[in-house]
C-alpha cells in the first residue's frame, strides 16, 4: 500500500509529464507559455519534496516568473508586428489555424505527411526515453558515495548553508564564469534589441499601481533577506537577485522605463559582481592564498561581499535580457512616442537596492 | 517505488519530450520552451540522482550545479528570444516590403 506521499510524487511526476506534452502539443501559445509558468511552479514543489529548497526558490523566481515573462513579453511583440500579415493571412497566425483535431494529436491533420511526422516524433521520443530509462533506472536504484567530503569542509567554507558554500567558496569558479555568461547573454541582447521596442508597457491603472506600490517594497524586503539567508539557510545571491528583478520588471510592464543600457552608472552595475568578485580573489591571493580559495577567517565576510556584489549585478542583468533599449536607440525609432518619452527627461529604473519604485514615485 | 527513482523516471522522460519538442516543432517560440522543458527534466534528473542513499539529504553539489543551471538557462532563453523577436522584425519588414512592390 503506498503512502499518501509516494501518490502524491506519482501524482507530481505525471502531471508534470502531461503538462510539458500539452505546453508542446497546446494549439494556442499563449495557452502553451501560460501552461509553461504552471509547470515551473509545480516543478518548485518537486524541488521542495527532493529537499532542494535553494532550486525551489530559483526555480519559482527565474524559471517559472521571468522566463515566463520574457516568453509572453516576445508573443505579444511579435504578434503585434504580425498583425499586417495576419491580417492579410488569416490561416499564417498559429492562433486561429483550426482548433478541431483532438487535443492529444494535433498533427493529425488531414496530411499524410503530417501524421508521418507525429509518427516520427512519437517513435523518436518513445526511444530516446527508453534508452535513457534503461541507462537511469539501476543508477537511481544503486547506492552513492557519502558526501563527508562536503559536510568536513562546511566547517572551514565560512558559511553554514552548504549550497552556498559550493556555489562560492568550494566552486567559486563555476559561479565566476556563470555570472560572465549572464554578461555575455546582456551583450549579446542589447544590440539585437536595438532599434525594437521591446517591451510593451500600458498604463497602469489605480488599482495595480496602488498593488505595485505594496508589492514593490515587500518585495526588496524578501530579497534583502534571501541574500542574507543564504549564509545559513537556503537563499542566496541568485535567489535575491530574481526577486529584485522580479519586482523591476512588473515595474517596467506598467510602464516604467527600463534601465539604460548606455548609462555610465548602470555598466558599474552591471559589472561589479564580476569586479568585486575578482578583487576579492585578488586580494585572498595577495594574502598567500590561492586564486578563489578565501582563507578562513575572512571566507564568511569574503563570501558576503561577493554575494551583495553579484546580486545587484544579476539582477541587472537579468531586467536588461527583456531588451534594454538607449535614448539614441529609441531616437532612431520610427515611433514618435517613444521620442517624446526620452525628450521629457529620464525616468531610468533606481538603482536595484531600491528596484522598481522609480515608475510608482 | 521509492521517490528517487520517481522523478528521476520524470526528469527522463521530459528530458525526451523536451528533446523531441526541439527537433519536431515547426514553431520557433514553442522550440524555446521545448528546450526549456528539456533542460528541467535534466535537472529534475541531476537532483533526483543527488539524493540517492545513504546519503541523510540532497547532495549540495549537484544543487549548485542545477542553480548555475537555472541562471544559464535563462539568459540562453532570453539571447534566443531576442533572435527571435529579431527575425520576426525582419519577416514583417519584408512582407511590408513585398507589399508596397506587389
Amino acid at each position: 500500500m503506498p503512502s499518501s506521499l509516494e501518490l502524491f510524487d506519482a501524482l507530481l511526476g505525471v502531471t508534470l509529464v502531461g503538462i510539458g506534452l500539452r505546453v508542446l502539443l497546446a494549439r494556442d501559445l499563449f495557452q502553451s507559455i501560460v501552461l509553461f509558468i504552471v509547470f515551473g511552479l509545480l516543478l518548485a514543489i518537486a524541488w521542495c519534496r527532493l529537499e532542494a529548497v535553494d532550486v525551489a526558490l530559483a526555480e519559482a523566481a527565474i524559471g517559472a516568473g521571468l522566463t515566463g515573462a520574457l516568453l509572453l513579453n516576445t508573443l505579444s511583440a511579435t504578434q503585434r508586428s504580425d498583425v499586417t500579415r495576419t491580417a492579410r493571412l488569416p490561416e499564417a497566425d498559429p492562433v486561429s489555424v483550426a482548433a478541431t483535431d483532438s487535443p492529444r494529436s494535433p498533427q493529425t491533420g488531414a496530411h499524410p505527411h503530417r501524421i508521418m511526422r507525429a509518427a516520427e516524433t512519437v517513435v523518436f521520443a518513445t526511444l530516446l526515453a527508453g534508452g535513457l530509462l534503461v541507462v537511469v533506472v539501476p543508477l537511481a536504484c544503486s547506492a552513492t558515495a557519502p558526501r563527508i567530503e562536503t559536510e568536513r569542509a562546511l566547517s572551514w567554507s565560512g558559511v553554514t548553508n552548504p549550497v552556498t558554500a559550493v556555489l562560492l567558496n568550494f566552486r567559486a569558479y563555476d559561479t565566476l564564469l556563470e555570472v560572465a555568461v549572464l554578461w555575455l547573454a546582456v551583450l549579446a541582447i542589447i544590440p539585437l534589441s536595438a532599434g525594437t521596442s521591446p517591451t510593451t508597457p500600458h498604463p497602469a491603472g489605480a488599482m495595480l499601481l496602488a498593488f505595485l506600490r505594496l508589492l514593490v517594497p515587500l518585495t526588496v524586503l524578501v530579497a534583502s533577506y534571501l541574500l542574507w539567508a543564504g549564509t545559513h539557510s537556503p537563499g542566496g545571491a541568485f535567489q535575491s537577485a530574481a526577486m529584485l528583478a522580479a519586482a523591476a520588471v512588473l515595474g517596467i510592464l506598467c510602464g516604467g522605463r527600463i534601465a539604460n543600457s548606455a548609462d555610465r552608472r548602470w555598466r558599474v552595475v552591471l559589472v561589479a559582481g564580476i569586479a568585486v568578485f575578482l578583487l576579492v580573489a585578488g586580494v585572498g591571493m595577495g594574502a598567500g592564498g590561492r586564486f578563489l580559495a578565501w582563507p578562513h577567517p575572512w571566507a564568511g565576510q569574503a563570501i558576503v561581499t561577493i554575494e551583495t556584489a553579484l546580486t545587484a549585478s544579476i539582477a541587472l542583468t537579468l531586467v536588461l535580457l527583456f531588451g534594454g533599449t538607449s535614448p539614441e536607440q529609441s531616437a532612431h525609432d520610427a515611433d514618435g512616442n517613444e521620442r517624446n518619452r526620452t525628450a521629457s527627461g529620464p525616468r531610468d529604473m533606481p538603482a536595484p537596492g531600491s528596484c522598481g519604485k522609480g515608475p510608482l514615485a | 517505488m521509492n521517490v528517487v527513482l520517481m522523478y528521476a523516471a520524470t526528469g527522463t522522460i521530459l528530458l525526451s519530450v523536451g528533446l523531441s519538442g526541439v527537433f519536431f516543432c515547426a514553431h520557433m517560440l514553442r522550440k524555446i520552451l521545448a528546450a526549456n522543458l528539456a533542460s528541467s527534466g535534466l535537472f529534475l534528473l541531476l537532483i533526483a540522482l543527488a539524493r540517492r542513499e545513504p546519503a541523510a539529504a540532497t547532495d549540495p553539489v549537484p544543487q549548485a550545479l542545477v542553480l548555475t543551471g537555472i541562471v544559464v538557462g535563462v539568459s540562453a532563453t532570453g539571447v534566443m528570444l531576442a533572435l527571435y523577436r529579431r527575425l520576426a522584425a525582419w519577416n514583417a519588414l519584408q512582407d511590408t516590403v513585398e507589399e508596397r512592390q506587389g
